[in-house]
């Protein structure tokens, strides 16, 4: 938040970037999932996006996707955008399941290729780089 | 003490999580947006507690530093600014940002990112419809390695 030069039209050029980074991160997930048996992957538009920034500058809400994941047509898992700015990263992303829920944040300076790193709901102060094993440990319950 | 709170705010936020997925995954989509809506105040409440007590540390360096200066230098030409500021940690008459810059280079992405949490915090005191996201995680973490930087 701190360098940027804030214009409109920066604010919506971050807007398409983390729109770009979502669905890259979905397809990702998506791909993790293509050869596991019983599994599939659904998303919709339905988070709005209007954050602090927005509104200062006059930018209209979006809407965001959200990405479900259901093992034998039972939802298991969602995905869900939170923030675009967060103070420390580039974007923050949650994860739910019956169980347990997961903060996803992108490390990435702005612009740059994301660095999703995952904290649990733990002691350690550290996130973990996430992955497709990771998500998939996510998945099954086992972390 | 921000590794309490980090426990707290983990108990209530994984309930609160676990109940805004069962409520997406049943199809009820007014109750999932409630749940996700005291998540997020739940994120601000404990933000606004971890950032007090982050300020009162910053309040009790600077106040230390201040009289530290105060009564161990003697020559005027070294006292002077010192002796214009205030001791008392709770004195109005020095702001928040200029307690920080007496303990972090200005320069510095420390002095940076704490400029930025308080401009957070000052948003989500101040209210409003826009969305305020909050990554207590990577807060705490900042809290706590800064605390032990700016230390007197």
């Amino acid at each position: 938040m701190s360098d940027e030069v804030i214009t409109k039209e920066h604010i919506q050029k971050r807007i398409i970037d983390w729109v770009r980074r979502l669905d890259n991160l979905y397809s990702d997930i998506s791909a993790w999932l293509v050869n596991m048996s019983g599994y599939s992957v659904k998303t919709a538009e339905s988070i709005k996006m209007y954050e602090e920034l927005m509104d200062k500058y006059g930018v209209k809400p979006i809407k965001l996707k959200t990405l479900t994941v259901l093992k034998d047509k039972k939802i298991i898992l969602t995905v869900k955008p939170i923030g675009l700015w967060v103070v420390g990263a580039n974007g923050r992303v949650d994860i739910l399941t019956s169980k347990e829920s997961y903060i996803l944040l992108d490390m990435s300076e702005k612009f740059y290729i994301p660095v999703w790193t995952l904290f649990k709901h733990d002691k350690k102060r550290k996130g973990l780089t996430f992955g497709k094993e990771m998500f998939i440990e996510i998945l099954k319950g086992d972390m | 003490m921000f590794v309490d709170l980090k426990t707290l705010y983990d108990e209530v936020d994984r309930f609160l999580a676990i109940q805004e997925f069962n409520a997406h995954a049943a199809g009820r989509i007014t109750e999932e947006k409630d749940w996700a809506r005291k998540r997020e105040l739940n994120d601000h409440a404990y933000f606004l507690f971890m950032f007090t007590k982050f300020e009162e540390k910053i309040r009790e360096y600077s106040s230390k530093l201040i009289l530290k200066k105060q009564s161990s230098l003697t020559s005027w030409n070294h006292s002077r600014v010192w002796d214009l500021l205030p001791k008392d940690k709770d004195s109005t008459k020095i702001t928040l940002k200029n307690r920080l810059a007496l303990l972090l280079d200005k320069g510095s992405s420390d002095y940076q990112k704490v400029n930025d949490y308080y401009e957070q915090r000052n948003c989500i005191a101040h209210g409003g419809s826009a969305t305020k996201t909050v990554a207590i995680p990577t807060a705490v973490s900042d809290f706590i390695a800064i605390s032990k930087k700016i230390k007197v």
